[in-house]
């Protein structure tokens, strides 16, 4: 059935014209395995989310409850009462500062990788990506040793520090592939006309690669957003982002399902609306810049 | 002012940084695998001790436990995702035009905070009230508690990063699918092949990049594993879901040996870095860098 649908799909003009009635058997196989794709992706985080309107008893019912009247009690105790929005403020904070720092400095770096003759331009990439690829931990034990010598641990700087280590990497990587793509006669041009290298730069390039900018600074915020290990060990409680405390909030026994999930709704909505937001580039940005288009 | 000292101002800030949050760290944990330092045993105050780190590395079946558990995470994980992906994207392809919205759908998993991805294991997998695990329980499939069992902790872990990457492998393998040059497949059809014939000898050879590159990320990120792990199993029960990155972790912000933690993450990185060195050239074949470096 596969084999039917792709290359017929892919190759729409080059098979022999299809019956009606083959054609109609498709366009139904379409919509199915749509509704299908989209059960399987959302079913199991709807499920997840859905305990956090539910009471403990509902949650720990041996049958599953179907149908209940949702509660807001969960988002109430664990954001208002037990105070974790600021947690929630927290990730907010880390994500802009590091993102923000890192464009700022990212861009200008990238335009310069892909127009001037860098001497080990490429080797310079190769160790970038290797620091970016390398498990967490890698850098987590020297940074943790950083901070610990000139007391920043616990602070806000160390996480936002820690995240600028794989979120600079990345930015400048996509948008040098976001400059690559800007002919390099218009830098020339705008030279011709009188502009200096950076007055070419701002005023003529930047405005062309403006959905490439706004692609990379959501996709840092998300990345930043998600990240676990630094922004457990090297904060303390209050400075804590929030997907670094969701995992403490699970223990052996007696853990208050219905808060953790109700956080964790809490956490994800923002990310879940930058997805959406993504579309476009979702394919670019996730691959690395990688993928062309 | 000549351009070759103009071009060092455009990477100055970013290589500064560069420096003394990563390179600098680094090579201090690079001296520190050279040493007795531990925080929890007063004896290792930081005096030198040569390689007896790295010894100790070679002797202890811990590590290669959890080297052997991260591939025997890793191959099943990347090989079941790579088919899956595979034949999700020769689904897709055709509907991906008419239905956009279903990519960002797909990538949910993907993208989402790996923390909550987790979380949403852990919650469908309880054996009590979760809507897998409960139904694994009654139906008899498995009698214990998934994420408990020694048998089934790390299929249950390779099941979830399974749901999590497929949709990052299909949507790179559907940009190549729509991607596809049109011209080899009319000579395909000119020279009489069949659709079987023209999947394996028209199709995969051209796919085959993409493929290559969506696997290469995927090994990787099999190696830097941690967040979804550390909520769903602690790397338990005892060392069966123990990987690399869980197992540094371990020695580093658990035990508090900082210098064979050093040392450890000194051997991931010369890991990591020859696994990068294939990325990176397959990277640099598919995308032509090397021609405008």
């Amino acid at each position: 059935m596969e084999e039917t649908i792709t290359t017929s799909t892919v190759q729409e003009e080059i098979y022999k014209p299809r019956s009606a009635q083959t054609d109609r058997l498709l366009r139904w196989l379409t919509y199915l395995l749509t509704a299908f794709i989209i059960i399987l992706f959302l079913f199991p985080w709807l499920w997840v989310f859905s305990l956090g309107f539910k009471t403990r008893t509902e949650i720990l019912s041996p049958n599953i409850v179907w149908i209940w009247k949702p509660t807001l009690d969960n988002f109430n105790e664990v954001l208002l009462v037990k105070g974790y929005w600021r947690l929630i403020l927290n990730s907010l904070l880390v994500a802009a500062s590091a993102v923000l720092l890192c464009m700022i400095i990212g861009v200008p770096t990238a335009y310069a990788f892909s127009r001037f003759p860098i001497p080990g331009k490429e080797s310079w990439f190769y160790m970038i990506l290797t620091f970016r690829m390398a498990p967490a931990v890698v850098l987590a034990l020297p940074l943790y040793v950083l901070f610990a010598r000139t007391r920043l641990l616990g602070t806000y700087f160390a996480p936002i520090i820690a995240h600028i280590t794989f979120t600079l990497p990345f930015v400048i990587w996509l948008m040098r592939s976001f400059f690559e793509d800007i002919p390099k006669e218009i830098d020339a041009a705008a030279m011709t006309d009188g502009y200096t290298r950076a007055g070419a730069f701002f005023y003529a390039v930047l405005p062309l690669v403006k959905s490439g900018i706004v692609a990379v600074t959501l996709f840092s915020i998300i990345f930043s957003w998600n990240e676990f290990l630094y922004g457990l060990i090297l904060t303390s409680d209050t400075t804590r982002p929030v997907a670094s405390q969701i995992p403490s909030l699970i223990r052996p026994h007696g853990t208050l399902w219905g808060e953790v999930c109700a956080l964790a709704t809490a956490a994800s909505l923002p990310v879940a609306f930058l997805i959406f937001a993504l579309q476009r580039q979702l394919v670019r940005g996730l691959s690395f810049g990688a993928v062309k288009g | 002012m000549s351009s070759k000292r103009y071009i060092w101002w455009w990477v100055l800030p970013a290589a500064i940084l560069f420096l003394v949050i990563i390179l600098v760290p680094f090579v201090t944990a690079l001296t520190y695998s050279f040493r007795a330092l531990s925080f929890t045993d007063s004896t290792a105050a930081g005096q030198y001790i040569g390689a007896d780190n790295y010894r100790k590395l070679v002797f202890d079946k811990d590590f290669y436990n959890s080297f052997k558990v991260t591939f025997l995470y890793m191959f099943p994980a990347v090989i079941v995702q790579g088919l899956l992906g595979l034949a999700m994207s020769l689904l897709i392809s055709g509907v991906v035009r008419r239905a956009r919205i279903l990519i960002p759908i797909m990538l949910l998993p993907t993208l989402l905070t790996p923390v909550v991805i987790g979380l949403v294991g852990v919650l469908t997998l309880n054996p009590e009230f979760g809507v897998i695990g409960q139904w694994l329980n009654r139906s008899g499939l498995i009698k214990e508690a998934v994420l408990g069992s020694g048998k089934w902790a790390l299929p249950a872990i390779i099941a979830v990063d399974t749901y999590q990457w497929t949709p990052f492998v299909a949507v790179i393998l559907t940009s190549g699918l729509l991607a596809l040059p049109k011209e080899p497949y009319e000579a395909a059809q000119v020279d009489g092949a069949n659709r079987v014939q023209t999947f394996f000898r028209v199709t995969m050879p051209l796919l085959w990049p993409y493929f290559v590159v969506a696997l290469l990320i995927r090994v990787i990120d099999a190696f830097r594993v941690f967040d979804i792990i550390w909520v769903m199993t602690r790397g338990g029960p005892g060392t069966v879901t123990e990987t690399v990155a869980v197992y540094a972790y371990r020695h580093t912000f658990r035990y508090w040996d900082l210098g064979y933690g050093s040392a450890l993450i000194m051997v991931i990185f010369v890991f990591i870095s020859i696994l990068v060195e294939y990325l990176y050239k397959a990277l640099q074949r598919w995308q032509g860098v090397s021609s405008s470096a």
